[in-house]
């Protein structure tokens, strides 16, 4: 079975989060929930499409599991993961 | 340049307040993203990799020295301290919070600016020369048509639905510096029998996954007819372009479809219901708008270019500077300069706060307060005295604008790519910064001379790689980041697309892949004086894939 998480943006600040298992969000892509349960992962995804006043467009997001923490996979994702600041650095911007 | 008047004001005052209430029901759950999406992207508003980015209207490029001060205000106070040039003569925020947005459509209202039409199936920011209005060859100039446009596109209810977005250029010159061949509608004001101002419409152009050249819809048009034949254009579009297919949506394909004589047919017939209505321009509307863009008080008796014989004797780099980024002014004594904002360790297009706040400093005291944003992501100070080019320029290089590589290799063209962009496939932001890092001599990207070099992050082509002399388009392979290298592209009037080498460069190979067809080029040109674009038309891509792919 593959391992998913769920992602979305913050509505406040378009900020990328993740969902944990304690049903809050975190920019910390490692301390994501993980699901390898279609079923589980349903049920997720719909409690968390019901979160719209806080996060936009929640979608599932497969995750590679290294020593027990959940990582993005491709460089999409995993730009997405390492936030802004990495994003500002590399472009030049001290941040 | 144009001066709202109390119905221009009312309306961006009264729409940043609707927007206003619009966020505080996003903010409260009142309203879901869903329903909220299609607001906010009316407000120019749209939702990036890591946040929102926040797209202002620069109606053809044109920026008082008091507006630019006010988008260096917004960078600072609600932004990260910068803002970004677009392909469009637009400029961009990119890390706006949701809810200081409304204050920000405030602070633009105060100095007569928005974010309304810069996102949407609608008529987006009319584009033109960056020189327009000073330039020597230019006909007509082409503000006063933008304007007129840009006046009659706003809010105009039967095109706020069109089956796609929709791009209007302007040039007004014998040179083409607008790409009006590259757009939905392109015009060219040109002289008639009589010396009359008339237009002539190309249509059907445009770039993206689908790159057309534009055609001649009409060869001339009496410039009263401006606005009845363009509706007539938009309306055949607007029924018969497709709804089916986003993909296919654009003009471009239905002129495709039908055929540009049974296009311009179907224009023809629709233009003959309406060119003489109110649509019809001879009640003095377009001279009205004309008297917006009356030349500034220019002095006489200025000194020509003698008055730079010792700069240029003594400073090579200014020297080198002023023979690349000054380009001749229609009146005697001034000079227009292009300041290149790229080559400074930033993202191609990326200006700070203070540096905003400097160009508007520079503007006043060099320029009569006025600025442009130009479709290559650089700025123009249309009207600089040319005795005054010396001081200017050691200004320009304090902000770190002091490049002579306007229009060189150094001068890229990247879209934000997935450093910011969801769509994106692959950055383009860092591919811009490999190749600025091998080519930091100025003596040699001179002996390179005119080359043009543009990247796009994915096939939606924002950084127009179709039309650079050297293109880049970033595509996914496996979830990894590849390059297509293109070369041969150009935007101007001998308009053509750029053609594909051969395979695709992985991230940390593409600007060694460029570098390589520089060589190239410099080994097997026929002399300096054969600029690259001749040199691909003549040997075509043979000995760049020879030195490209050798041993494969």
């Amino acid at each position: 079975m593959k391992s998913f998480t769920v992602t979305a943006n913050r509505t406040a600040d378009g900020a990328v989060v993740y969902l944990r298992d304690d049903r809050q969000w975190t920019a910390d892509i490692a301390s994501a929930l993980v699901r390898t349960d279609p079923a589980a992962m349903t049920d997720l995804l719909a409690w968390a499409r019901a979160q719209q006043r806080d996060v936009c467009d929640p979608y599932p997001l497969e995750v590679q599991v290294r020593e027990g923490a959940p990582a993005p996979v491709g460089t999409r994702e995993r730009i997405r993961a390492a936030g802004p600041d990495a994003t500002l650095r590399s472009l030049g911007y001290a941040s | 340049m144009y001066r709202y008047d109390e119905h221009d004001r009312a309306l961006v005052h009264q729409r940043a307040a609707q927007f206003r209430e619009q966020v505080r029901r996003r903010l409260e759950g009142d309203i879901t993203e869903d329903e909220f999406k299609p607001l906010r992207l009316q407000n120019g508003l749209y939702m990036q990799l890591h946040a929102y980015m926040l797209r202002i209207a620069v109606p053809y490029g044109l920026l008082s020295s008091r507006q630019m001060r006010q988008l260096a205000h917004i960078a600072r106070t609600f932004d990260r301290g910068y803002g970004h040039l677009t392909t469009r003569q637009n400029v961009q925020f990119n890390w706006p919070k949701l809810e200081d947005v409304p204050a920000i459509l405030d602070a633009l209202a105060e100095v007569e600016m928005h974010a309304i039409q810069t996102s949407g199936n609608c008529i987006r920011n009319i584009t033109s020369d960056p020189f327009a209005g000073v330039a020597r060859d230019e006909v007509a100039d082409p503000r006063p048509y933008c304007e007129l446009l840009r006046q009659w596109s706003t809010f105009h209810p039967e095109f706020a639905f069109l089956p796609r977005k929709f791009k209007i250029a302007v040039t007004g010159a014998a040179h083409d510096r607008a790409a009006i061949a590259y757009h939905d509608i392109g015009l060219r004001l040109v002289r008639g029998e009589r010396g009359e101002v008339g237009v002539q419409v190309l249509v059907g152009g445009g770039m993206g996954r689908t790159p057309r050249v534009g055609q001649v819809c009409r060869d001339y048009l009496p410039q009263e007819h401006l606005l009845s034949y363009c509706e007539a254009i938009l309306r055949v579009y607007n029924r018969f372009g497709r709804r089916d297919n986003k993909f296919k949506a654009r003009i471009k394909i239905l002129v495709e479809a039908l055929g540009i004589e049974q296009f311009a047919a179907r224009v023809e017939a629709e233009w003959a219901q309406i060119k003489d209505t109110a649509l019809r321009l001879d009640g003095g509307e377009l001279e009205r708008l004309a008297s917006y863009f009356v030349p500034p008080d220019y002095a006489t008796d200025l000194p020509g270019e003698e008055a730079l014989e010792a700069p240029r004797l003594m400073d090579p780099d200014f020297r080198r500077w002023h023979d690349h980024n000054v380009v001749p002014h229609k009146a005697p004594g001034y000079s227009a300069v292009a300041v290149s904002v790229k080559a400074t360790g930033m993202p191609p297009g990326d200006v700070t706060d203070a540096q905003m706040d400097a160009m508007a400093y520079l503007a006043d005291r060099y320029s009569f307060g006025r600025l442009v944003v130009t479709h290559r992501q650089n700025l123009v100070l249309p009207d600089v005295p040319t005795r005054d080019l010396h001081a200017l320029w050691q200004s320009l290089r304090e902000l770190g604008f002091g490049a002579s590589n306007y229009e060189q290799l150094t001068d890229i063209v990247a879209c934000p790519g997935l450093d910011y962009c969801n769509l994106a496939n692959a950055r383009s932001l860092s591919v811009a910064k490999a190749i600025e890092q091998r080519f930091t001599d100025a003596i040699r990207l001179a002996e390179v001379g005119r080359l043009t070099l543009n990247i796009s992050g994915c096939i939606n082509a924002c950084g127009h790689h179709h039309v650079g002399h050297i293109g880049i388009l970033g595509i996914n392979k496996r979830g990894e980041e590849y390059y297509q290298l293109m070369v041969g592209g150009s935007h101007e009037d001998d308009a053509s697309l750029g053609a594909a080498v051969g395979r695709a460069f992985a991230h940390d190979d593409i600007a060694g892949a460029v570098e390589t067809v520089v060589d190239t080029y410099l080994a097997q040109r026929a002399g300096p004086d054969e600029p690259f674009l001749a040199f691909i038309r003549r040997v075509g891509l043979e000995p760049l894939q020879e030195a490209l792919y050798a041993g494969e």
